[in-house]
């Protein structure tokens, strides 16, 4: 009985174990059948390899030169420091210069720090809100008290109020009028 | 490893592994440039690592696979790119032979390259490392990260769909 072609390929590659390498052969040597099968399997082989190749030997010299231009360039390349990992060189004067500066802006800021807190703190300061108007407007009792509020009512014909604040026209009226 | 014995492991890797990447990968891809940019790429992926190999057959399985993968990639791409065109071959050319024996030789490789190019990967990888690459079952196995039965069953398979693509008996084989 002939062996199976998957044996015959193991075979025409030579990765039989001897004793069943032994076997096959003695039966391929007496079957013309295997033997066709094998001559195919020589054919496919030999035709896969038929084609001419191409100058291997050239492309492995230029394959490495161009490798090694790619490795010494990365080796030379400085690496990536990010900014806070910098160093760098500055000098006497000029650090001097800084710290008397930052001393400057400092103790100013901390002046300027402590004033504005005594300022702001102080209970003398009269404290006034739109809220604060608006409750005097409409809440107090002396809105409509004729003393409250007092308007000189214009002398002359001539006053033209139309289009300037009341109060303004008012003063202007009053030098004019030499009060 | 320092700098020194590093690039002299490296080189040496070179020097016997080339060779076979080389013609593992130009008979995938079928463009030598292509394949030369192939194993450049991955021989700069490996001397960033060679560290790790400790023997150069470690090295060599590594390598292949890798580029066995990068030579598909490319190809795979070119497909792509090339779908909308009907693709062109460009057959070596035969300088030594004339007439009828040329173009018998020339109608046999053409046939070949086109049995060859209709196997799927799991079965031309296999092939192509078994017949250019000079491996035997084992090594296949290692590089391709499969068993030595597996790649017995691959090539076997490779070679009956090339046999049923490929009129044997009418190829003319010099």
């Amino acid at each position: 009985m002939c062996p199976d072609v998957e044996i015959l390929s193991s075979f025409y590659d030579d990765e039989l174990e001897d004793s069943q390498k032994q076997v096959v052969k003695t039966h391929v040597d007496s079957c013309p059948h295997c033997q066709k099968k094998m001559a195919e399997l020589g054919l496919i082989s030999a035709t896969i390899n038929a084609e001419e190749e191409p100058d291997f030997q050239m492309a492995q010299v230029n394959t490495w030169n161009k490798i090694m231009d790619i490795i010494d360039r990365e080796e030379q390349k400085v690496p990536r420091v990010n900014f806070w990992q910098r160093r760098f060189q500055i000098s006497f004067p000029a650090a001097a210069a800084l710290v008397a500066a930052f001393i400057v802006v400092l103790s100013l800021s901390v002046v300027s720090f402590y004033m504005g807190k005594h300022t702001t703190s102080n209970p003398a300061t009269p404290e006034m809100s739109i809220t604060d108007a608006s409750d005097t407007l409409f809440n107090d009792e002396n809105l409509f008290d004729s003393k409250a509020i007092e308007f000189d009512i214009p002398a002359i014909n001539t006053f033209i109020h139309a289009g300037e604040p009341l109060l303004i026209k008012e003063v202007d009226f009053r030098s004019r009028n030499g009060k | 490893m320092d700098d020194k014995a590093k690039k002299d492991f490296f080189e040496k890797i070179y020097k016997e592994i080339f060779p076979i990447v080389i013609k593992v990968s130009y008979r995938i891809t079928k463009n030598l440039d292509a394949a030369q940019d192939v194993c450049q790429e991955a021989f700069i992926k490996l001397y960033h690592r060679v560290d790790t190999f400790p023997e150069v057959e470690d090295a060599k399985f590594w390598l292949i696979r890798v580029v066995k993968n990068l030579s598909f990639n490319y190809l795979e791409h070119e497909k792509v790119k090339n779908r909308a065109f009907d693709k062109i071959k460009h057959m070596p050319s035969f300088s030594d032979d004339t007439g009828e024996k040329q173009l018998l030789k020339k109608d046999a490789v053409e046939k070949v390259n086109q049995a060859l190019e209709q196997l799927p990967e799991n079965l031309k990888a296999p092939l192509i490392l078994r017949e250019f690459g000079g491996m035997n079952y084992k090594e296949i196995g290692t590089a391709l990260g499969i068993s030595e039965s597996n790649v017995k069953i691959r090539i076997f398979r490779a070679r009956e769909a090339l046999g049923k693509l490929l009129p044997v008996g009418e190829v003319y084989v010099p």
